[in-house]
């Protein structure tokens, strides 16, 4: 793979757009030449991963730790009439066992959908669902253990496919929710059958996308303490919210939650699956407990499908009008998605899906029904693109089919509809910076795609789309009045400055941004900190590492505890100097006084300084979003979308179809992403280049596929995620749009660019090969079985069909 | 952490006798050479062996040696050094070609000749976890009664998935064997049977029980064989055959194409490798795009595909007639722009 970096500043090439001022924190700070932040930096964690130095939560050795293993269901839906743990509890070496009867509270990351159990009460609503749970000195005693638990179960009607769960006299999966129907979607804004009536051409199209898994390389792994004496817990594990763990380890074990301690190790990925809090990080606080002792609870890859968490498989299907000259009228999409046997963030999943057909194009009606249904397999929930992903395949899809009936460039279709910004959206969604345009320009001229599309040999094609994403979800699912992020700083004697997060770093980098930042506030090398990230006994209370939040919210509470200790600082050093403040510059980690270097104090002995009298520097900073970008109230379902501001992202991919085989080898993509502000260029581009991985693996080769209630390939050999051989050469721009309310600028970097791989995907197959293929994954499988359906379609057609459609050059050249 | 193994009692021998001695002591044990095979079955409980005897301490099966007019590769070779060797590469640059597209890297590095000719048979009902094939009542292959591929069949359709054996056939490979009674040389063609349950060891010359493969013994003919390995698969690493097809030429004139003798053998289609049958006709024809329709016909006629896989058999048996147009074309120059030709439509 080589990578190329182009950094391009945004450029407006709308009429009459408004330059926003920056925020009043960067106004002040002027316009001095950065030193830390917009330059690539190495992770301040890299070297810990590259050497194996690095712990993580399957890493941490307690040399008294018993094993726990978990017994899952068997049944997809069934009653559970008893459980007979006696004969476990009798085996030699066992030391606890944990049945539903442990925990009689409800948990679930929604406070409105809380219908989870740690272990199964009543009932077992998919396969692998966790009915019990031991603890043994090893795995092979806890093994047999779990064979010895008796559980009769009583056998009901189960459902893999949502239209069935949805239909009339199904059983219930749970009780509460009719028709099996976690939350069912209505809205609409503007006049959507007026829009239809004023459009020229409307085109209607049903997609499918199958469910798809994070694949994340650290399957989950916890490992609890419990001291008797205390009362105490403390659970090490591998989460992107301890905060979340901590509120629902205190729910589901009837602890205040001042007796629990949550840390957050190294995290080996995670994209969304370690959001939630998951049942096994329960279990082991609960056998940690029962058994009076420490309990590591390690599970394989295939409980890892069973944890689950994924995309949901998604119909869609999906109208849009356009007048003659490709402005668009009306967009009217109706969603399913198969959300599993636990809501979740199942309702959050579905609004946003609804949510964010909004933001990117200018669409002056649009009307959303959807339902997100419950089935008898493994809980869906937030993954990487949480909630676009699916349906702006069929958005950026069916726009070029749109363009190809209005004889249009794609191109031209989509920048005939761009935002005017800043603007509100029909949904009351704020669009502030918005550099789709400049996206859209540098990836067309990059790839020379002016020159390919429709001009390529037969095989080769090349498509175009475009994406949007969250920098952070605007309203926090726990409702208060705390900020949305704190951030603490501490410097002592030794001269080195820590910084307290709560967030979690699970691998993309948010520590290393947040080190960038207060470095480059105060102006002292970054090396002299050190980051302590999520541990509740010592880091400020964080809503966590989810919906590219961390860069901005966190970010900007970086930058305000960074000032703060700034200050601290320069009054310090301008005492020693005997001067004002403003007259000290920090340079080299040496306070000189600007008019006469000469006259300077070291880092140490301004610390010194600053430490007189007082003792330790402690500083804060906070952040929470701007009542304007929370949404709007009179609507169910309008915290959904909501955001301080939106990323931008237009991709172009070439293919080449082997019309033999099927098989798609995706040869180079060109993506610009506009991030606002790169603060680490490095991570940016590694982001960017993960999203069109991540793309490519869901787009080309993923999908998971139920049978008897049973994943078919719950392992990383046969559930087929790319390897190096599929990755493709990218070719990766970063536009800045100068976010005015992130932190010097930025704003979301690391899911943005996953959905429009999908869409471009099947763009270029179009191109190439004249078939359009509208169910995913464009599999070797499915694009040869769709070249057998053109042959037949073309041996059948009459001549001047052919001959038709060949002079528009849809089915050869 | 990935499921627990079943205790067992592991031997590591110092020499083939005691190996083959405790094999005799130990009706099931099973022997473990670089495990890529058997450690994931026996942590999924499909290999349940009380014994399991180790080879890495013997000397002398990882050579590959001249003798005469043959070539004999040890049984613990890995791929990655078959796919690498000098004298493989001159001498059966097929067999290095399909050594070198077994699975990825890391698995080259263990897996060893030996396992690779008796890999278990694959399925996606049987290569599961205990608790995977227990919420799905077990299968024929393994603690069940009901094949989920066939259920009103009492055959198991399991399918044998390994690379290099297709090649091995159809160059007349000959195995060393030893075991508790003794040595003996079997004929690579006679050592596999038909049913995916025990493929290895149903037919007359399969391994006996405690039987040990030392050697493969391949003859070098004067003439030499052209011969190539295609392998379909989703992912261009760690992926099994979806199919593979070995083809091997010697020609009558090769600026002309004319055939002296071809020879055509598949994996992963079938519960053993095959050697397709009735390509003797071809001797003196040329292979031409017609050739190639009768070749692919006839191959299409021995591999049987079933739901053995998570991909679609249909497209897995559309695939035999490509991979022998695609095999066709890498033999004979000039013969692939025709037969893409002929692939497209319009």
């Amino acid at each position: 793979m080589t990578e190329t970096n182009t950094k391009s500043t945004a450029k407006d090439m709308r009429p009459g757009a408004v330059a926003l001022p920056r925020g009043a924190v960067q106004s002040a700070l002027g316009q001095a030449p950065k030193r830390v932040v917009g330059r690539p930096m190495p992770l301040v964690d890299g070297v810990d991963k590259a050497t194996g130095r690095g712990k993580y939560s399957a890493d941490l050795h307690f040399p008294d730790a018993l094993v726990g293993r978990i017994l899952r269901s068997p049944h997809a839906h069934a009653r559970i009439k008893s459980i007979d743990v006696s004969a476990a509890l009798a085996l030699e070496g066992v030391r606890a066992v944990v049945t539903g009867e442990d925990s009689g509270v409800p948990f679930g990351v929604l406070p409105i959908a809380r219908d989870e159990f740690a272990l199964a009460r009543e009932k077992v609503r998919y396969k692998g669902e966790e009915v019990a749970a031991v603890a043994a000195v090893d795995a092979w005693s806890a093994e047999q253990a779990l064979e010895r638990i008796r559980v009769e179960y009583e056998p009901l009607p189960a459902y893999d496919d949502p239209y069935a769960a949805m239909a009339e006299g199904a059983e219930l999966i749970h009780a509460h929710r009719q028709r099996n129907v976690e939350r069912e979607v209505d809205h609409e804004f503007g006049d959507v059958s007026a829009g239809f009536s004023a459009s020229d051409v409307i085109l209607q199209e049903s997609f499918f996308t199958p469910e798809v898994t994070h694949a994340q390389m650290e399957p989950h792994a916890a490992v609890a303490i419990w001291e008797e004496y205390e009362g105490r817990l403390t659970v090490w594990c591998s989460t992107q919210v301890p905060y979340y763990v901590h509120l629902s380890l205190a729910a589901t074990m009837g602890l205040d939650m001042s007796r629990i301690r949550v840390i957050k190790p190294m995290v080996g990925g995670a994209f969304g699956c370690k959001t939630e809090a998951l049942s096994y990080e329960l279990i082991c606080g609960l056998l940690a407990r029962k058994a009076k002792g420490t309990v590591k609870l390690v599970l394989s890859r295939e409980e890892v499908f069973y944890a689950h968490r994924g995309r949901p498989a998604t119909w869609t299907r999906l109208k849009i009008g356009v007048t003659r000259d490709g402005r668009l009228q009306a967009v009217e999409a109706e969603v399913v998605q198969r959300g599993g046997a636990y809501g979740g963030y199942g309702i959050v999943s579905i609004l946003y899906a609804g949510a964010l057909l909004s933001a990117i194009y200018d669409i002056p009606n649009v009307k959303y029904h959807a339902y997100r249904v419950l089935t008898n397999t493994p809980a869906n929930g937030a993954m990487r693109g949480h909630g676009t992903v699916d349906v702006r395949f069929a958005f950026e899809s069916l726009l070029d089919m749109l363009a190809a009936r209005l004889e249009m460039s794609p191109i031209d279709l989509r920048v005939a509809n761009l935002i005017q910004a800043p603007t509100m959206t029909l949904n009351d969604l704020l669009v502030n910076s918005y550099g789709y345009p400049e996206c859209l320009e540098q990836v067309v001229d990059a790839s020379g795609y002016r020159d390919k599309a429709g001009k390529l040999p037969f095989g080769k094609g090349v498509g175009l789309a475009g994406s949007h994403y969250v920098s952070g979800a605007s309203k926090p699912v726990n409702r208060s009045n705390m900020p949305h992020a704190v951030v603490t700083m501490k410097l002592d004697t030794d001269g080195s400055i820590t910084l307290f997060t709560g967030a979690a770093d699970i691998g993309q980098g948010s520590s290393t941004v947040l080190v960038q930042i207060a470095a480059e506030v105060i102006g002292v090398s970054p090396g002299r900190f050190r980051i302590v990230s999520a541990d509740s006994a010592l880091t400020p209370k964080d809503n966590g590492s989810y919906s590219s939040r961390v860069t901005l919210y966190v970010g900007n509470a970086a930058l305000q505890a960074a000032q703060g200790m700034r200050d601290l600082l320069f009054e310090a050093a301008a005492r020693g100097l005997q001067v004002f403040p403003v007259d000290v510059e920090l340079v080299d980690d040496e306070f000189r006084l600007i008019a006469d270097p000469e006259k300077k104090l070291s880092f140490n002995e301004v610390v010194e300084l600053a430490l007189d009298y007082g003792g330790t520097l402690m500083t804060k900073g906070t952040y929470a979003t701007p009542k304007i970008t929370q949404g709007g109230r009179n609507y169910r379902g309008a915290g959904v979308g909501a955001t301080p501001a939106f990323s931008y992202s237009a991709q172009v991919v070439e293919v080449d179809v082997d019309i033999r085989t099927g098989n798609v080898k995706v040869e180079k993509v060109t993506v610009a992403h506009d991030c606002g502000y790169a603060i680490n260029p490095l991570a940016v581009e590694g982001q960017i280049e993960g999203s069109v991985w991540m793309g490519m693996g869901q787009g080309r080769q993923e999908e998971t596929h139920y049978e008897n209630g049973l994943p078919k390939a719950p392992n990383l050999l046969d559930y087929r995620f790319p390897t190096i051989m599929e990755s493709p050469e990218i070719h990766t721009i970063i536009v800045e749009s100068n976010e005015s309310g992130g932190p010097f600028g930025a704003k979301e970097a690391g899911e943005g660019s996953l959905a429009g791989f999908l869409p471009a995907m099947a763009n270029a197959i179009e191109d190439a090969i004249g078939v359009r293929i509208t169910d995913l994954p464009l599999s070797p499988e499915k694009v040869y079985a769709a070249i057998q359906r053109a042959r037949k379609a073309q041996a059948e057609a009459v001549p001047a069909a052919v001959a038709s459609a060949q002079a528009s050059g849809k089915i050869a050249r | 952490m990935t499921y627990p193994m079943r205790p067992f009692e592991l031997h590591r021998p110092a020499d083939v006798a005691e190996a083959v001695a405790l094999a005799g002591e130990y009706p099931g044990a099973q022997y473990l050479a670089g495990g890529t095979d058997l450690v994931v079955n026996l942590r999924r409980r499909i290999a349940e062996p009380d014994h399991v005897i180790a080879l890495g301490a013997i000397e002398g099966l990882g050579e590959v040696t001249r003798e005469g007019n043959a070539l004999a590769i040890g049984a613990r070779v890995t791929m990655a050094e078959l796919a690498a060797h000098p004298e493989v590469m001159a001498r059966l640059p097929m067999l290095a070609e399909a050594a070198g597209i077994v699975a990825g890297p890391t698995i080259r590095g263990m897996a060893t000749l030996g396992g690779n000719l008796v890999l278990d048979t694959r399925c996606r009902y049987y290569n599961q976890s205990f608790f995977w094939r227990q919420a799905n009542d077990f299968c024929l292959k393994k603690d069940g009664s009901v094949c989920p591929v066939a259920p009103r069949g009492s055959f198991c359709w399991a399918a044998f998935s390994a690379d290099t054996p297709p090649v091995l056939l159809a160059l007349d490979a000959v195995l060393e064997l030893t075991g508790p009674k003794g040595g003996r040389k079997v004929p690579l063609r006679n050592f596999y049977g038909n049913d995916g349950r025990w493929s290895i060891g149903e037919a007359d010359g399969g391994l006996l029980p405690g039987e040990l493969i030392l050697r493969v013994r391949i003859p070098l003919p004067q003439a030499p064989w052209h011969g190539v390995y295609e392998k379909v698969r989703v992912r261009g690493s760690i992926d099994y055959p979806l199919a593979g097809l070995a083809m091997m030429v010697r020609w009558k004139d090769e600026t002309a194409r004319e055939i002296a003798e071809l020879r055509m053998a598949l994996t992963a289609l079938n519960p053993q490798p095959m050697m397709v049958p009735g390509t003797e006709v071809f001797s003196g024809r040329e292979l031409d795009p017609d050739a190639v329709a009768e070749l692919s016909r006839l191959a299409g006629r021995t591999g049987k595909p079933m739901r053995t896989t998570v991909s679609d058999p249909a497209y897995r048996r559309a695939m035999i007639a490509t991979m022998v147009e695609k095999a066709a074309a890498r033999l004979a120059p000039g013969l692939g722009p025709a037969l893409l030709q002929q692939a497209r439509w319009a």
